[in-house]
């Protein structure tokens, strides 16, 4: 088990919580807790009011739907579904957060702690204007309540560190790592004890699949869509990347749906760095010859492509670029059948086509299906892993 | 070959106005426009979606893709650049005909600040840094560059990137006259004037002519910038004559040397803009923008036309105190890059 005390020794650690020796200590002295402990629950259940009634965070939609998630009725859903198990938490659990933050290290925080385990976050040094929000009201929650629960969290901050890193995972009951690939592969190869459980996420994307929709349901999938593809600007895993028609959906359908698009689209902002991210990538797809056509709107850019291989998914860099693919037959879709998909949102497909489409998926390269609008909801089955299970193990006494 | 460059070799380096540089630049640059066009199939597709005009490539795509004009059996040399977007590192594919026009124009607009004499040569740097291999990066390039100008190129740092303490001594004795000193700002700064600095150790030598380029991101990161670095050397050489200089190995051999009055020159075998970030619209004058910068020599693969990622302003057109006709500007920085990233990585 990592104890703070030692950690204390690392002059470069920036303490966001526990702050003080005490509370320190409280965390070094705390036992661990059983899987879904009502406790636990009732602390992130008291920290949902927070977020729900915070008038900053309401304006914030990732936000909201992290607070509705850690409402008591969800999270006992989630208590319910693993009742029958005899599971029992690791131990110390560290996790590295990514710079970009979305939310998603909140929610394996989360259930790490609701895991029973003890959790170090290693916070990221670069914070989006929504991070800093939720990590602002998160510890002055969490400086005030009483909950014991309270006692297994540790949050920190550190410069790139080697000892520290080396340090942190050597004694990892469990290890949490959100991507890009370079941050995945460095923690992955630091030396862990032996039966530490890894839950490592590299960089994946993700894609909308449509079929012919009709006219009167043409703007609530261009508002669902929006719902997916604006938040992070793009940049979460889970936002759709390409949209992929299905085999003979008619080209004025598709033109509706942008046009729905564009007039739905509330305003948005990239940075220049982000702005220029997006023109290489532009010209890096006009270069490849594959393209046919690019819809330039003032907000978003679409570009026809005939075919789409492994770099143009690999490069892409969110922004509100959106690449547009129109399957000829549904096998067409093989090639981005591939190991860093990570999931499919879906308007109008029937099931006969999924079932097509999953057994052309012979790698397994789908880890999700949501439908379209839900892209970002998070669960906690999350790119194939089971974080609940994934995050404990069997009991030592059934 | 697709440019008169016997002819081409004779404009006068700092010698037009702008308006006459344009009536001889503009066709030539057209003509290596169609050129590219028609030898870079990669080139070809982006003026296509672009309905025939010829825009600009991002730097950042030389590290995203081979691009070349030339079958692969021609080339020469492939000259690498880090930069300092990312870990992916540029591509520069060289065939003699390129790489020899770029020795040749270096030498012609250095020519203008040191002189045709050679001179002997110090360089900022461990002579390690040129025994990489078939691959050459923009540090070794740019020291063999200069090597025309050098006679008894002395190394001023060790194997190890130490300072040379005996061996500045030893060459600063030797040489009272007119001596050749070049680096990277940063190494020549962090490596060479720091520990002089330090240590208190000072050679006067009034003729010392100082060169230096690369990035100042690190600069800024210990307080220095173009006028405290140039007071420094005065301090520990005696030396007024500092010259700061911009390029980028996309365009190697048209490089943007600061003149007396501390102003980038643009030669006439080159061309700056700058343009407003987000419409890619000309910049007004002392209005902050990206730098596109074109340059006559690339043959051998498209980076005739290039936007960067560099930040600067154009000072004025023509006019300098020094004397010298053309654009001249200075560089203000780089972009940095967005404080969120999706999917970005933590140790970035």
């Amino acid at each position: 088990m990592i104890r703070l005390a030692e950690l204390t020794a690392f002059k470069a650690i920036k303490w966001v919580f526990p702050c003080s020796p005490v509370q320190r200590q409280a965390y070094d002295d705390a036992p661990l807790c059983a899987l879904m402990d009502e406790q636990a629950i009732q602390f992130f259940a008291d920290f949902s009011q927070v977020l729900l009634h915070s008038t900053q965070a309401k304006q914030e939609p990732a936000l909201v739907a992290l607070g509705f998630w850690l409402r008591t009725a969800n999270l006992s859903k989630i208590r319910n579904e693993y009742r029958s198990e005899k599971r029992q938490a690791l131990g110390s659990v560290v996790q590295i957060a990514p710079n970009n933050i979305d939310t998603l290290f909140f929610y394996s925080l989360v259930l790490a702690v609701l895991t029973g385990n003890k959790v170090i976050v290693r916070l990221g040094n670069k914070e989006s204007a929504l991070s800093h929000l939720l990590i602002e009201l998160f510890t002055q929650f969490i400086e005030q309540t009483q909950n014991a629960a309270a006692q297994r969290i540790c949050l920190l901050r550190y410069p790139r560190n080697e000892a520290i890193s080396r340090f942190l995972v050597a004694y990892a009951e469990g290890l949490v790592v959100w991507g890009g690939d370079q941050t995945v592969e460095y923690f992955n190869q630091l030396p862990a004890p032996k039966h530490c459980n890894k839950l490592l996420f590299p960089d994946r994307f993700s894609i909308a699949l449509m079929g012919e929709i009709a006219k009167n349901e043409i703007s609530h999938v261009a508002q669902r869509f929006i719902t997916d593809v604006t938040p992070f600007n793009q940049q979460a895993c889970a936002s759709p990347r390409v949209v992929v028609w299905l085999p003979g959906v008619s080209e004025s359908s598709k033109e509706a749906f942008w046009d729905a698009v564009e007039k739905l689209w509330k305003e948005t902002k990239l940075t220049v760095s982000e702005h220029i991210d997006k023109q290489v990538y532009l010209q890096y797809l006009a270069m490849t010859g594959r393209s046919h056509s690019h819809v330039r709107s003032k907000v978003f850019d679409v570009v026809d492509m005939q075919e789409v291989n492994a770099m143009d998914i690999e490069i892409h860099c969110g922004n509100f670029a959106l690449i547009q693919l129109s399957l000829k037959t549904l096998q067409d879709i093989r090639p981005l059948l591939i190991d860093k998909l990570q999931g499919i949102s879906t308007v109008m497909l029937n099931d006969a086509d999924k079932n097509v489409i999953k057994t052309l998926d012979e790698q397994k390269a789908i880890k999700r299906w949501v439908k379209l609008g839900q892209s970002l909801q998070f669960e906690h089955v999350w790119d194939g892993v089971d974080l609940v299970f994934c995050l404990s193990k069997l009991s030592n006494n059934p | 070959m697709v440019l008169n460059w016997d002819d081409i070799i004779q404009w006068p380096c700092y010698g037009w106005t702008e308006k006459e540089k344009a009536t001889h630049f503009e066709p030539a640059f057209k003509a290596l426009n169609q050129w590219q066009y028609q030898h870079c199939l990669p080139y070809k597709h982006w003026v296509d979606a672009n309905k025939g005009e010829h825009k600009p490539l991002w730097a950042r795509q030389f590290k995203l893709q081979s691009l070349r004009s030339i079958a692969h059996n021609d080339v020469f040399k492939t000259v690498t650049s880090s930069g300092t977007s990312g870990s992916a590192v540029s591509q520069i594919s060289l065939d003699r005909h390129t790489s020899a026009l770029q020795s040749k124009v270096l030498t012609k607009i250095l020519g203008q600040w040191i002189g045709k004499q050679r001179l002997p040569y110090l360089v900022a740097d461990s002579p390690t840094i040129l025994s990489t291999g078939a691959s050459f990066g923009a540090r070794a390039a740019g020291i063999q560059g200069l090597s025309f100008f050098g006679r008894q190129r002395a190394f001023a740092l060790d194997e190890e990137f130490e300072l040379n303490i005996d061996l500045l001594h030893a060459f600063f004795e030797e040489h009272q006259g007119p001596i050749l000193l070049f680096g990277f700002t940063f190494i020549l700064w962090s490596k060479l004037l720091r520990p002089l600095l330090k240590n208190n150790i000072r050679f006067s030598n009034p003729n010392l002519i100082v060169l230096h380029s690369g990035g100042w991101k690190k600069m800024q990161d210990e307080a220095i910038d173009n006028t405290s670095l140039k007071s420094h050397i005065l301090s520990l050489f005696g030396t007024r004559r500092i010259h700061n200089f911009y390029g980028m190995a996309e365009q190697t051999g048209t490089i943007y040397v600061e003149c007396e009055a501390g102003h980038l020159h643009v030669p006439v075998w080159a061309d700056i803009d700058i343009l407003e970030p987000y419409s890619l619209q000309p910049c007004e004058l002392d209005q902050q923008g990206l730098i596109q910068t074109r340059s006559l020599l690339p043959t051998s693969y498209p980076g005739h036309n290039i936007l960067t990622e560099d930040l600067a302003v154009l000072k004025g057109i023509d006019d300098c105190e020094c004397g010298r006709k053309g654009k001249y500007f200075s560089v203000v920085g780089r972009v940095t890059s967005a404080e969120a990233r999706g999917c970005s990585d933590t140790f970035s």
